[in-house]
């Protein structure tokens, strides 16, 4: 995909139904993205990227072989979906209560 | 003791003391030296122009006056070890010393008997020898000093290890000649040892070794330091490192991090999903936990600095990831839907609605519908042979009036709110159709004549190949497509071709060689409506009879359809309401003509159960079941005033299919009803169906519309699926009744209620 079909990809995903934000964190843990507001992004971005590694790596100890994809986390307020990539980490929010 | 201490006294003062042996002699001449040498100075070892003349560590004119002291007060003297002391100096001073306790010996044999198992003068001999060498070589050295500058290499060594007294035993054998005088002699030894206490005969005389002086030496280095560092290399890591793929990453408790990246081999650039080798975290872990910790204050910091990365933030690296986000988000709001559509109970909270339907029902799911496909006619639909939930879909209007660029989707049932894949094409597009051999091939044909097709594995709006520029394609607009499997005719054939019919009138077979390569199968001619007429004055039924006129013109085809069960045959519609059945083998003449219809044929439909069975719709209002070996349709279905656009066989039921519309879809099951549909669906917005289509994965109908959205249906209480025998049945029954002839009302108008389904009751 091109950066342009990325950045429209990414404006649909905003208008989905029930989608509160996004977020992309790089492999520090900075927010490179975000439509969040800064304090929320912060506490997202740190807590996010630890998650992720334990997440991964968890995946990866029980089968080297295998990798982590997507993981979600449902809450009873919002869905925190978490699709880690090689280099970024894109983070949705999406509320529960749509449906 | 006396003795000693005369003889000494003699050596030290006088150093003319008459020795036994002749080394003394020159020995006494040479006593001159050392005080002439001392006089003179020491030798010196000059090397490079250096004076590298090793200092002594003891000083001679000390060492000499301990040495007269200690023996003067009947210490320990000087051991034959001095004689490896190989300075000038100390070498004389030994010689005199190693004399002066051989001279001891020799006088202390002059007193006792002879033949004493003594036998040290062969080694006094030799000691004396080796000490007149070593003199003689001091002398050397010492002359050679005289008369010469100081450059004169000296070279220190070891000599030789001197045994000064080595008496070896010797065994002799029991039988020997002179055994008895050995073991007189050995007894004569024991005696004198036993006798050798307090004897005037032997005096004990002790040694003592000088110890050297002993010089410090102190090196001082820098601190070295150590520092400690773990890491954990988790399962994961070791199957990175393994293959060879590691990222080592070396975390310092600053906030540096270096990595070291080996090369990275991406193999599998085709997967969308997961691509790439995933990073080893295990060995940050210890550390990160660490430095999240440490890091959490400063992050506030470090936001600033995040101006700089929007611009070198490249969006396409996480494509993937946006991807199958986007999926999931779409399979969270849409998760009942996308169950009803696999045939999955659906999770819901509420209970079912408790409507007593009886029949079959059509229950809208969802639709299929973009921005970019707003206000855009469908016009086709076709399903992939390979992934039955991919959908193409072509727009373009339908009207020769109403000339818009085209647009082809393929739309998935995982992302209902975007197509996976949109072309835009130069005009309208009227039909596609997805290749079975190679299913990633697309073929659209369009408004213009033009074939285009496309690879749906990437998203290039180019075509990969089309017929613009090959001869023989066709002028008027491709009404249908259909990829047929064929046997090769060459061995670098593809074993497929697809066909094409269009409003020039020429149904053609095209091989896709290096380009498109166009057959004619068939040329339509038109065949004068006179012979229509003539067979509706005949009261019997007749075969038409295949005459050819004077003039020809081509008819323009409309639709076509491959017979399932034998790909040689087929039907094609043509504008003027004709059906003709058509072999490959032959492009010349049909081989029948079905004449009913009143106006254009849209579409037909080979049943995929029953053999020999076929539908076609019209513009007329109507859709005839037919067989092939009758001139007459079996069934004609009509229900609406309106031109029906599409039909579609149900591909698990013989006797159900559905139609749609210009108002609506519906759903007809010929086991049930042959007047009525069994379910309709009206169109309440102002938009039409115009295509309509079965997935062949669920229990799902799917209808275009003209505002570009595709519909699709649930079909809910299916009944249960009937066999092909069943709709043989009907047709039977049909047939039987249907001997009298039909009043001739061509017009579509008045055939609202068509004569032969007069007698409905014994219908199940």
């Amino acid at each position: 995909m091109t950066q342009a079909e990325v950045d429209d990809t990414l404006k649909r995903i905003l208008e989905h139904k029930g989608v509160t934000g996004y977020l992309i964190i790089n492999n520090d843990g900075i927010p490179i993205r975000t439509t969040l507001d800064a304090s929320l992004t912060q506490q997202y971005a740190a807590l996010v990227r630890s998650l992720t590694d334990k997440a991964r790596s968890s995946v990866r100890e029980i089968d080297p072989t295998n990798e982590l994809v997507f993981f979600r986390m449902r809450t009873r307020k919002h869905e925190i979906l978490i699709a880690p990539d090689k280099e970024y980490i894109l983070v949705v929010l999406q509320s529960t209560d749509v449906q | 003791m006396t003795s000693t201490l005369r003889s000494a006294a003699s050596v030290r003062t006088g150093i003319s003391a008459g020795g036994r042996s002749g080394g003394q002699a020159s020995g006494v001449t040479r006593k001159t030296a050392p005080t002439n040498r001392s006089a003179r100075g020491l030798p010196k070892l000059i090397e490079n122009d250096q004076d590298v003349t090793p200092k002594r560590l003891v000083d001679p004119e000390q060492y000499y006056n301990k040495v007269k002291d200690s023996v003067l007060s009947n210490d320990a003297s000087s051991t034959p070890s001095e004689t490896t002391y190989s300075t000038a100096q100390p070498q004389v001073f030994s010689a005199t010393k190693s004399l002066m306790g051989h001279s001891h010996g020799g006088v202390a044999n002059s007193h006792g008997t002879d033949a004493e198992s003594f036998p040290s003068d062969h080694d006094a001999d030799q000691l004396a020898q080796s000490v007149a060498t070593h003199v003689i070589e001091d002398d050397e050295s010492l002359m050679s000093m005289d008369g010469e500058t100081p450059q004169s290499l000296l070279t220190l060594s070891e000599t030789d290890t001197i045994f000064v007294l080595s008496i070896d035993s010797c065994i002799v054998a029991n039988d020997a000649t002179d055994l008895e005088g050995i073991k007189k002699q050995n007894e004569r030894y024991v005696e004198l040892c036993k006798s050798r206490q307090g004897s005037d005969v032997f005096s004990d005389r002790g040694m003592n070794t000088f110890n050297n002086t002993v010089k410090n030496k102190e090196v001082q280095c820098e601190r070295i330091q150590s520092q400690s560092r773990e890491v954990y290399a988790s399962v994961a890591d070791m199957y990175d490192s393994e293959r060879g793929e590691s990222k080592i990453i070396l975390g310092k408790s600053t906030h540096d991090t270096q990595t070291i990246d080996e090369p990275l081999s991406r193999t599998d650039m085709t997967r969308s999903v997961g691509s790439g080798v995933d990073k080893s975290h295990g060995t940050r872990l210890s550390e990160q936990s660490i430095d999240e910790t440490m890091r959490k204050p400063t992050i506030a910091k470090s936001t600033n600095e995040q101006v700089e990365d929007p611009q070198s933030f490249d969006s396409s690296k996480i494509a993937t990831s946006v991807f199958i986000m986007e999926r999931i988000l779409n399979s969270n709001t849409n998760q009942v839907k996308q169950a009803i559509y696999r045939g999955l109970t659906p999770l819901t909270d509420r209970e079912e609605k408790t409507v007593a339907y009886s029949g079959l029902t059509l229950d809208k799911l969802f639709a299929y519908s973009a921005e970019i496909t707003n206000n855009k006619n469908v016009s086709a639909l076709s399903w992939n042979h390979q992934n039955s939930d991919l959908l193409a879909v072509g727009y373009g209007p339908f009207e020769y009036n109403d000339q818009r660029s085209g647009l082809v989707c393929c739309w998935c049932l995982k992302n209902q709110d975007f197509p996976e894949r949109f072309y835009h094409t130069p005009s309208a597009v009227t039909t596609v159709a997805f290749s079975v051999k190679f299913p990633s091939l697309l073929a659209v044909g369009l408004f213009d004549g033009t074939v285009n097709v496309y690879n749906v594995q990437n998203n290039i709006d180019k075509a990969l190949l089309d017929t613009e520029e090959v001869p023989g394609k066709h002028t008027a607009p491709v009404w249908q497509l259909y990829w047929l499997a064929v046997e090769k005719s060459r061995d670098d054939d593809t074993g497929e071709v697809l066909m094409s019919v269009s409003t020039d009138g020429r149904v053609t077979q095209w091989l896709l060689r290096k380009g498109f390569e166009s057959s004619d199968s068939m040329k339509l001619k038109r065949i004068l409506s006179k012979q229509t007429i003539q067979r509706r004055d005949n009261s019997k039924e007749v075969k038409i009879p295949k005459s050819e006129n004077l003039l020809y013109r081509q008819s323009g085809g409309l639709c076509f359809d491959v017979c399932p069960d034998d790909s040689t045959i087929y039907l094609c519609g043509t504008e003027e309401g004709l059906i003709h059945r058509c072999s490959l083998a032959n492009n010349e003449q049909y081989l029948d003509t079905y004449a009913r219809h009143s106006g254009p044929i849209y579409r037909l439909a080979w049943s995929p159960l029953a053999k020999d069975v076929f539908l076609s719709s019209s513009a007329d209002w109507t859709v005839s079941l037919w067989t092939t070996d009758r001139y007459e349709p079996c069934i004609t279905f009509t229900s609406r005033k309106k031109p029906v656009f599409d039909i579609c066989w149900s591909p698990k039921s013989a006797t159900m299919f559905c139609c749609a519309n210009e108002e609506a879809v519906e759903v007809w099951d010929i086991s049930r009803n042959t007047l009525e549909p069994i379910d309709v669906i009206l169109t309440t917005h102002p938009y039409i169906f115009t295509s309509i289509t079965y997935a062949p994965n669920s229990e799902c109908v799917l209808a275009g519309t003209n505002v570009g959205s595709v519909v699709v249906y649930n079909l809910k209480n299916l009944p249960a699926p009937t066999k092909a025998d069943e709709l043989m049945e009907i047709i039977k029954q049909q047939t039987h009744q249907a001997l009298i002839p039909e009043d001739p009302t061509v017009k579509a108008a008045a055939a609202m209620k068509p004569k032969e389904n007069v007698p409905i009751s014994n219908n199940k």
